[in-house]
């Protein structure tokens, strides 16, 4: 466990007053807030590290505490420290409040570092709460899915903060996506609705199929002979094979568009985008003695 | 009558927010009132809002017009994170698209 130097998290002089302390503190609250700064972890862990300092250092005498054994607080008589602490804040009163309960803070408790919790004890119960929050808390989710899995409709059972949650992913979701799933968040300790769920899909890249919006590309080998002389080829789609006619004098490289074989369109049942299939022209090899003579009569009156 | 209405006194009380900053929110169109024979009420989708400006108000000193800005901005944020996303998608589309044999030095002349 390290020694935080909250005068360095708040960028305050160790003979800072408090009001430069509150001033300091607000400057940087109000950059790093989760609410101003939506979906970006490393503001919330920031604002978290500015909200712990100013925990200690906007309370005088938590402040004293600190100053008296912060760099050594390893060798305080900390089971002393906190019992003391505990008769001196039990109950109501203590230091600022942030009501991070009702924001995209994933929990009230727990969020401060080990060294506030073995200086000054859990925190829980010596806050004074301006509002509690009616509303539950929301929760942040991830959910990785495969590119063949994001193609249809489906449902799955995910397991959030212990509670098991069914839900419907509706075909053609994006990667990076996030939906809103209302009411499944934590619930409300003042009899207020549940927090939402933001759910967030992580969508790999797939071997074969490449996704570009709702159009799929796929590379499909062509024999060499099928190339030249024209044919049909069995190609992979997503939802099957399917069998193309191939021109004669097929060039490498050549596209074909499949209408309505790609990828299903978010929220519009029925509707695909397209598959571009891309030829690519095998060139035959371990060729026999008889074979190569064929080739060379092919160059010689070609 | 629906039921993801909430009396705003009621909600006052129970989140201790003034019914003067409900107030404040309303008279600046940052949320809507709905009143049933006289009585005010919120909807449920609203009080996520409600309870991010009022840390923005009380927690981070910014006014009602701040918010009203940030509001905005936040808006606009979240359409190009969007954009970004999709940007993104396509840009790993196109760099897995754009693979190479590798061509040996010697075998260039």
């Amino acid at each position: 466990m390290a020694y935080i130097d909250y005068y360095k998290v708040l960028g305050v002089d160790k003979g800072a007053s408090q009001e430069d302390i509150r001033k300091a503190f607000k400057k940087l609250a109000r950059k790093h807030h989760p609410d101003l700064n939506p979906n970006d972890p490393d503001a919330k862990r920031r604002f978290q590290e500015i909200n712990e300092a100013n925990e200690v250092l906007g309370d005088p005498e938590k402040r004293k505490k600190y100053d008296q054994y912060g760099e050594h607080w390893q060798h305080a008589d900390q089971f002393e420290a906190q019992q003391q602490y505990r008769q001196q804040y039990g109950g109501a009163g203590g230091g600022a409040y942030w009501s991070s309960s009702g924001g995209s803070f994933s929990g009230d408790e727990g969020e401060f570092s080990d060294f506030f919790e073995s200086l000054f004890g859990s925190r829980g119960g010596h806050r004074s709460g301006r509002s509690a929050g009616f509303r539950g808390q929301d929760f942040n989710a991830e959910l990785q899915l495969s590119l063949r899995d994001a193609a249809q409709t489906h449902k799955q059972v995910l397991t959030v903060n212990g509670k098991k949650i069914r839900i419907t992913i509706p075909a053609g979701v994006e990667n990076g996506q996030t939906i809103k799933l209302g009411g499944q968040g934590a619930p409300s300790i003042n009899g207020g609705p549940a927090g939402d769920l933001y759910l967030t899909f992580v969508i790999p890249d797939d071997p074969v199929f490449k996704r570009l919006g709702n159009d799929l590309y796929v590379d499909a080998p062509l024999p060499l002979y099928t190339a030249v002389l024209g044919g049909e080829q069995v190609i992979d789609t997503l939802s099957g094979k399917v069998k193309l006619k191939v021109k004669p004098e097929t060039q490498n490289g050549t596209k074909v568009r499949l209408k309505g074989k790609g990828f299903p369109v978010y929220k519009q049942e029925g509707q695909s985008g397209d598959l571009i299939v891309t030829w690519r022209v095998e060139i035959p090899t371990h060729l026999t003695e008889k074979q190569q003579e064929l080739f060379r009569e092919l160059q010689r009156i070609g | 009558m629906e039921t993801d209405l909430i009396i705003v006194s009621e909600y006052c009380q129970q989140s201790r927010i003034e019914p003067s900053f409900i107030a404040l929110l309303e008279t600046e169109g940052l949320i809507d009132i709905r009143i049933i024979e006289g009585t005010r009420y919120l909807h449920y989708s609203q009080l996520c809002d409600v309870e991010r400006y009022f840390r923005m108000y009380y927690d981070l000193s910014i006014n009602i017009e701040g918010i009203d800005a940030i509001r905005h901005l936040l808006k606009r944020m979240e359409s190009l994170q969007r954009e970004l996303s999709s940007l993104r998608n396509r840009l790993r589309f196109h760099e897995n698209s754009a693979s190479y044999l590798e061509y040996p030095e010697e075998d260039c002349f």
